[in-house]
């Protein structure tokens, strides 16, 4: 009976198990196999070893361009959108009439967010004869051109993806929830004001869920792409060329599927890394409510 | 037990449906990329061969341009690519680079080749001598210009354009209105201006098969020297405004809303570009006096060829000699490839009055200009990037003429060497 129930498990989880085995594990473990290669789709493969992590490394400026840019963009966006999410779910988590409505419509953009014709959409807005530029300039600024300058395109880039924040959102609305409004009360009682409880009281009892947006929002920055390929392209002179963008490229412009597949390697050490600091830094600034 | 009836029942049910399946039908995957009218036009001639030719089916794959190369490079490694399939020129010699994956076409192949321009197969749709599939249409390239804004800089619209012209008359847009511009180009097609520029100085074509330069660094010095010209005189729009629609000029308001005049076209975008301009005029690109390669290009609008592993080799051929020499596939496809690659095609557009005034002038004008054929090397897509990288970081004034010139030559002995 016991082992019957088990296989039954097995069945009802057959269709994730499927998906997981065939779409994601094996081309993970393909991938992994290949950036030892030299892989080009068509032709023969040899086996190189080392070759393309030490190529990358080494003999690659673009990668650390490409890495650089990817770095300033993820320190813009992720505190940029994270910052936005918690005052938008501040705002939420009030007593206002309506606020199913409003909660809902904060999350469309995260929907529709990463199609290819909302970034069509912002290209238009951000580019120098833009609509922001108009409505800059009915209160008398001159506009910069967002996109065309090489020192501004990746900061406008940044500002696009913030638009996304309706996954982080959502979750700082369900820890605001959670918060005991017993310690609100005793801390009002006690005399603190508003910017008080939310550093003193707020911040710490969310702290859990800053840390896991944190983390997610890293590890998706480090990833963007849509927004620069459609956007810039990566240009103007590589200003926006994101790891991504440089993985595809090689990947599918110059059909380097070795070398690519090694990128892609690279950057989840990369990631690892850092999500393993984050991890370590965590344990002097993230509370959890029962260990004290 | 009642659960293993009914999977006995659906497993049944389903074998029978299979054994069903109409037999002997032989089907053909076809796949090209392009704008509505190409997709109307190539579904039509598909309707016709299959009216004519009951026992093929033809399926239809097709789409837009983008991904379209990156989808077929995928289906080639793992042999899922149509029977037929639409390619760009240069990936004749890329894709057979990398491995045999066109069929040749043959003496005996059932194709007539009579009607096509001998040279044209043997330079453009042949690896190591064999040819590899069939140019679909003549494509060549020219100035579309704005009557309207040209007369605003008083500028004639029948002036012939050269080098000093379009300095001397092109900077006159600029003058008179400075938010205006003569050419609306990005850095992706100057790129292609200075390939030309340095061509006609050298007389050479860029890259040999040898994979050698044919140009000195004094001559691409001497080019981006002129160039630095149509930024300094206000000819071109600033880099940082054209960016945004490099390779896409026709996409910029400033086209559309008549705030430049010119741009530069290929024959099978010119309905795209001229879309919404009703008063243009068609004019030559700029070729040196005595230039011994003028470096403009005629070319395959694209090309088909037939995999190397279809199945029904026969029938896929009889398809590409519908589409280029039977009367009703010529008409049903019409000018959507450009003016057609055969003369008998050409006579019987002309005939039906099938073929758009702009799209036969500008092939005329490529055609009496038309330089040396590119190498493979040329067209080699790591090159074009590195090229279209200097000149951007030239065209954002971040090099000087004599540095982008150092820059182009060491970048592409180094990239010739690696390969």
């Amino acid at each position: 009976m016991r082992s019957r129930s088990r296989y039954v498990g097995l069945v009802y989880i057959l269709p994730w198990l499927v998906g997981f085995l065939v779409l994601q594990l094996y081309p993970l473990v393909c991938s992994l196999a290949y950036s030892f290669t030299d892989f080009k789709l068509l032709g023969t493969t040899r086996w190189v070893g080392l070759k393309n992590y030490a190529d990358i490394f080494t003999r690659d400026p673009l990668f650390w361009k490409s890495l650089g840019r990817t770095t300033v963009y993820v320190v813009i966006a992720v505190p940029l959108k994270l910052a936005f999410a918690l005052f938008i779910s501040v705002v939420l988590s009030g007593n206002i009439k309506g606020i199913n409505a409003f909660r809902t419509m904060y999350y469309v953009p995260s929907i529709m967010g990463g199609s290819i014709a909302i970034a069509v959409l912002w290209r238009f807005l951000f580019m120098k004869e833009g609509v922001v530029n108009q409505i800059l300039s009915l209160v008398g600024i001159s506009g910069p051109n967002w996109l065309g300058d090489p020192s501004l395109a990746l900061f406008t880039i940044s500002l696009v993806t913030v638009w996304q924040f309706g996954s982080s959102m959502v979750l700082f609305l369900a820890g605001l929830k959670q918060i005991p409004p017993s310690l609100y009360e005793a801390a009002r009682i006690d005399g603190a004001g508003r910017a008080r409880i939310f550093l003193r009281i707020t911040m710490p009892m969310l702290s859990p869920i800053v840390f896991f947006n944190l983390i997610m929002q890293t590890i998706n920055a480090f990833q963007e792409f849509t927004a620069a390929f459609v956007i810039t392209q990566g240009g103007p002179l590589k200003s926006t060329y994101l790891y991504g963008l440089m993985l595809y490229d090689k990947g599918f412009r110059f059909f380097q599927m070795g070398y690519a597949s090694a990128l892609s390697w690279a950057l989840f050490a990369i990631i690892l890394v850092l999500t393993l600091l984050s991890f370590k830094s965590s344990e002097s600034w993230v509370h959890y409510g029962d260990a004290q | 037990m009642k659960r293993l009836v009914s999977c006995a029942l659906i497993l049944a049910v389903a074998a029978a449906s299979l054994a069903a399946a109409p037999a002997k039908q032989i089907t053909l995957r076809f796949s090209w990329w392009g704008s509505d009218g190409r997709h109307q036009a190539t579904l039509s001639a598909i309707k016709a061969f299959e009216a004519k030719n009951p026992g093929v089916k033809i399926e239809a794959e097709y789409g837009g341009w983008d991904g379209y190369y990156q989808k077929l490079v995928t289906q080639l490694a793992g042999a899922t690519m149509p029977d037929i399939m639409q390619i760009d020129q240069p990936w004749v010699a890329e894709l057979s680079n990398k491995g045999d994956v066109f069929l040749t076409i043959g003496a005996g192949a059932g194709i007539d080749l009579s009607g096509f321009d001998a040279s044209f197969l043997k330079d453009f749709c042949s690896y190591k001598g064999q040819l590899k599939g069939l140019p679909t249409g003549l494509n060549g390239t020219s100035f579309l210009l704005d009557k309207d804004v040209l007369a605003a800089a008083g500028i004639n619209s029948n002036t012939e354009w050269t080098w000093d012209s379009m300095l001397s008359e092109g900077s006159k847009v600029h003058k008179k209105d400075s938010k205006k511009y003569f050419l609306n180009m990005g850095p992706a097609i100057m790129s292609m201006f200075v390939t030309r520029y340095i061509n006609q100085l050298s007389g050479g074509v860029f890259i040999g098969e040898d994979k050698k330069l044919q140009f000195t660094k004094a001559q691409a010095e001497a080019a981006f020297a002129y160039f630095k010209k149509w930024q300094d005189q206000g000819v071109i729009v600033p880099a940082s405004s054209s960016i945004l629609y490099n390779n896409k000029e026709e996409e910029n308001p400033a086209w559309i809303n008549g705030q430049t005049a010119c741009m530069f076209t290929w024959a099978s975008a010119v309905d795209k570009v001229r879309a919404s301009k009703p008063n243009v005029v068609i004019k030559a690109e700029p070729v040196m006096p005595k230039a011994a390669n003028s470096g403009i290009l005629v070319r395959p609008s694209q090309v088909f060829a037939v995999s190397k592993d279809s199945e029904h080799p026969k029938e896929a051929l009889a398809f590409l000699n519908f589409m280029f020499n039977d009367p009703e596939g010529i008409v049903a496809l019409g000018s959507s490839r450009g003016v057609p690659p055969t003369a008998k095609a050409r006579a019987l557009l002309k005939e039906k009055k099938l073929m758009p005034a702009e799209v036969e002038q500008i092939t005329n004008i490529a055609l009496a200009n038309r330089g040396k054929p590119q190498t493979t090397w040329a067209m080699n897509s790591e090159i074009g990037e590195i090229i279209a990288d200097v000149v951007e970081q030239f065209a954002f004034d971040k090099l000087s003429p004599e540095k982008a010139a150092s820059d182009l030559v060491t970048r592409l002995e180094q990239k010739l060497a690696s390969f």
